[in-house]
């Protein structure tokens, strides 16, 4: 049985992919240590959360059933330290975190709810491309509107608050537990050391940050704002002409996460004064809240008070020069991607003529084509189907061959 | 301030009373001063105001076990996270803001239904169907268009003995208007397990050429009528009953067929419930209880109207069903193959100019309605 179970729950957008993909790349040397990284492939944890959630996914919860209850026993059967990490976890219902929390304890086990947490000046556009990069169409301006709206009424607002309202999500996952056991990773306000962030990980992990490689091949990197505005019109146009299972490997991940958040050339996307302002009594408020709970914050509460927002660029608007070069850009990254992809499907080709060369040769015997021509035959005569028929039958079996 | 022991204990105590099958609101209990002690997360806004509902309608067996089950079944999928019910000067600054029960989107009762509708969906006893081996008989029939007057004819014909496909078939393609043709082939494929919302079907149709291939009727009879000279039939009419009747009367079948519209309400129920059945029971079994329970409950129920174009898709459903209508009255006049009844039929209610109300969206409320419906009648079939 575990001693210690570490449920991370988010938030999003606070280095979590960097987490898991340290984790999981370096979970058999976690586990040598006696720390398990319950996990066959590397959205394992995402699986079971959908599950947990009942929640589908543009149809990946095909593959969920039954994975939080899987992922659960093997903690339960691990003698040492266990760690489970998504982020969407943070969305999870009261009743669905007391299913969680009381499927993982039990007597002798310690859990310990961790929730890394950014400002919301910097959260806002990061979710607001993190949304786009998911096929989603709606307007930079409307989404700002949105999370104002206080009656949380779109599904743009409750998914947003419902990972993103720290002081609500801790509430959630925390309120059973000793706040000593509740504990809120801050993300460091931009210009601190790069790797402060997982040395503030790694303290509540309770791992040591020399010990395991750092590799940020697949954090998440931003999208300029004339990337993310010229992302958003190509969802428009490809909604419902490019299944999910295309769009993930052409759109997502060659074009966005290889090339367009790398390559970027256009400015970081912000909030506009009134949002900005509006943003930064909130996280006031949050602070307040917080600092009376008595969590475990590793890092600084004011780390959560956002930085003054630089210049505003609006992707609903965006520079047409910039639009412009960032639409060739991806032309060519996509003209590239199908050059690549005709060659191999030429290759491919190449190989399938190879293998029906070699099948012809195989069937290429006298006998082969004498019992080809029969049952071609068959089709026509009534004698020579008659005489197939009573051959299968003597033979026991039917058969596609003869 | 998050919650505090009045509030917890005062809306534990209304669970208990809508568990003993009281009915009133949430507004009218807490004025109360009724507390029950307990620990544990509170019964979810929606649960409760569920059980509410479920209360004012007469549900057979023990309804506080089945009150029980839906204040312990936490909403599936996306919504508002942990409403809490209204109290008097507020109970936090942070967190989804309080909503009287019965005031809340009707969304979220249907997304709390949900989650117990595949709980009692999996509980019910397996039945199985008797299959009847009727006489064979030479006569063979392709069928293609309008998919659920498809299936009900094909049914049909099976049980007549009628062989499906194979060497001298009569090939039929079933058709009327072209909005209910649509509305057909939604909930067909919401059957199959698909979750796509009414507007998206039309969304998607609309990125084709030609609409879905399978709706096409003009394309599925000249492709037929290439290979099958003279043994292809067009057969419209104004309701799917009329077109299954001409059908039949087609290939010489005195059975009865009853078919009715698309039950779009169950359709919108179940393209909610698909993704949740998959996840709990794994797509093979779900594909069992949309078969087997879910069709027991819902194929009787008597349901009326279909489904008008989406605001936004008139034009295109217009101008669809006016070059399907032209092909096939241009086809008919050819001699390609037989067209019976009248290829106006496609434009439905616009050609009449009836000024009927059509439906656009299904309403949530029905399906809400329908939902509570059926877990009614399916706790009974559990206990």
């Amino acid at each position: 049985m575990a001693r210690t179970v570490i449920v991370h729950v988010g938030a999003p957008k606070t280095g979590t992919s960097f987490v898991q993909d340290l984790l999981f790349s370096e979970r058999d040397a976690l586990r040598k240590r006696g720390i398990l990284y319950p996990a066959d492939r590397f959205d394992a944890h995402f699986l079971a959360a959908l599950d947990l959630m009942e929640l589908p996914w543009g149809g990946i919860e095909r593959e969920a059933g039954g994975a939080w209850d899987r992922l659960a026993a093997e903690i339960r059967a691990w003698d040492g330290t266990a760690i489970i990490s998504h982020e969407i976890l943070a969305t999870a219902s009261r009743q669905q975190t007391a299913r969680a929390l009381e499927s993982l304890g039990g007597e002798g086990t310690e859990v310990h709810v961790v929730l890394s947490a950014r400002d919301l000046v910097r959260q806002i556009p990061a979710e607001w491309q993190e949304n786009v990069k998911h096929r989603k169409t709606l307007p930079y301006g409307d989404f700002l509107d949105e999370l104002r709206d206080p009656a949380r009424s779109t599904e743009v607002a409750r998914w947003f608050w419902g990972v993103q309202e720290i002081p609500d999500v801790l509430d959630r996952w925390g309120s059973s537990l000793p706040p000593r056991q509740v504990h809120l990773v801050t993300v460091p306000p931009p210009g601190s050391p790069r790797d402060l962030l997982w040395q503030r990980f790694s303290s509540v992990l309770g791992l040591d940050p020399d010990e395991l490689t750092l590799d940020d091949s697949r954090a998440n990197v931003s999208l300029g704002v004339a990337e993310a505005a010229l992302l958003r019109r190509l969802n428009e146009r490809l909604a419902d002409r490019v299944h999910n299972h295309n769009y993930r490997p052409l759109v997502r991940e060659n074009l966005v996460h290889q090339h367009l958040s790398k390559e970027r050339i256009s400015d970081r996307l912000s909030v506009p004064d009134d949002v900005a302002a509006w943003a930064a009594d909130l996280s006031r408020r949050w602070v307040v809240e917080l600092a009376q709970r008595g969590y475990d914050v590793v890092g600084e509460l004011d780390d959560l008070l956002p930085q003054p927002a630089g210049a505003f660029s609006d992707p609903d608007d965006p520079d047409p020069a910039e639009l412009a070069e960032a639409g060739l850009n991806a032309l060519t990254i996509m003209t590239v991607e199908a050059a690549r992809l005709r060659d191999h499907e030429q290759t491919l080709h190449r190989e399938i003529a190879r293998l029906h060369g070699e099948l012809d040769r195989a069937y290429a015997t006298p006998l082969y084509r004498w019992r080809r021509k029969f049952v071609e035959r068959s089709a026509s005569s009534p004698l020579a189907r008659r005489l197939l028929g009573l051959y299968r039958r003597v033979r026991g079996r039917n058969s596609r061959s003869t | 301030m998050t919650r505090t022991p009045e509030y917890d204990a005062r809306v534990r105590a209304w669970a208990d009373a809508l568990r003993s099958g009281d009915t009133r609101t949430w507004a009218e209990f807490r004025e109360s001063d009724a507390a029950s002690p307990g620990h544990g997360p509170l019964p979810g806004n929606a649960q409760l105001e569920l059980v509410r509902r479920l209360a004012e309608r007469d549900v057979p067996g023990d309804f506080g076990a089945l009150a029980d089950l839906v204040l312990a079944t936490p909403s599936p999928g996306r919504g508002l996270v942990d409403p809490p019910l209204p109290w008097p000067g507020g109970l936090r600054e942070f967190g989804t803001p309080a909503v009287e029960p019965d005031q809340q989107p009707v969304e979220e009762l249907v997304r709390a239904a949900c989650g117990v509708l595949v709980k009692l969906l999996r509980a019910q006893p397996e039945t199985r169907r008797r299959v009847r081996r009727p006489v064979p008989r030479r006569r063979a029939f392709v069928l293609a268009g309008a998919p659920v007057t498809v299936a009900a004819v094909r049914e049909t014909l099976r049980s007549a003995g009628l062989r499906e496909g194979g060497r001298r078939a009569t090939y039929l393609v079933l058709g009327g208007p072209f909005d209910h043709l649509m509305a057909e082939r939604w909930c067909a494929r919401i059957a199959a397990g698909e979750a796509t919302r009414w507007r998206r079907s039309w969304r998607a149709a609309k990125t084709r050429p030609r609409g879905w291939p399978d709706l096409d009727l003009p394309t599925l009879a000249s492709s037929y009528a290439e290979k099958a000279p003279g043994r292809v039939h067009v057969v419209l009419g104004t309701d799917p009953q009329q077109v299954a009747d001409r059908a039949l009367g087609l290939l010489g079948v005195r059975a009865r067929v009853r078919v009715g519209s698309a039950d779009i309400v169950a359709a919108d129920l179940l393209r909610r419930l698909n993704p949740l059945l998959v996840l709990a029971a794994g797509p093979a079994g779900a594909r069992a209880l949309v078969t087997g329970p879910w069709a027991d409950a819902v194929d009787a129920r008597p349901h009326e109207g279909s489904l008008g174009a989406p605001s936004g898709h008139g034009a295109w459903s217009k101008a669809t069903a006016t070059r399907m209508a032209e092909e096939l009255a241009a086809a008919a006049r050819a001699g390609d193959y037989a067209v019976h009844g009248d290829p106006a039929v496609l434009l439905g209610d616009r050609r009449a100019g009836t000024g009927a109300v059509v439906r656009r969206a299904v309403p949530a409320e029905d399906v809400l309605d329908l939902a509570l419906d059926l877990i009614a009648s399916l706790w009974e079939g559990a206990h």
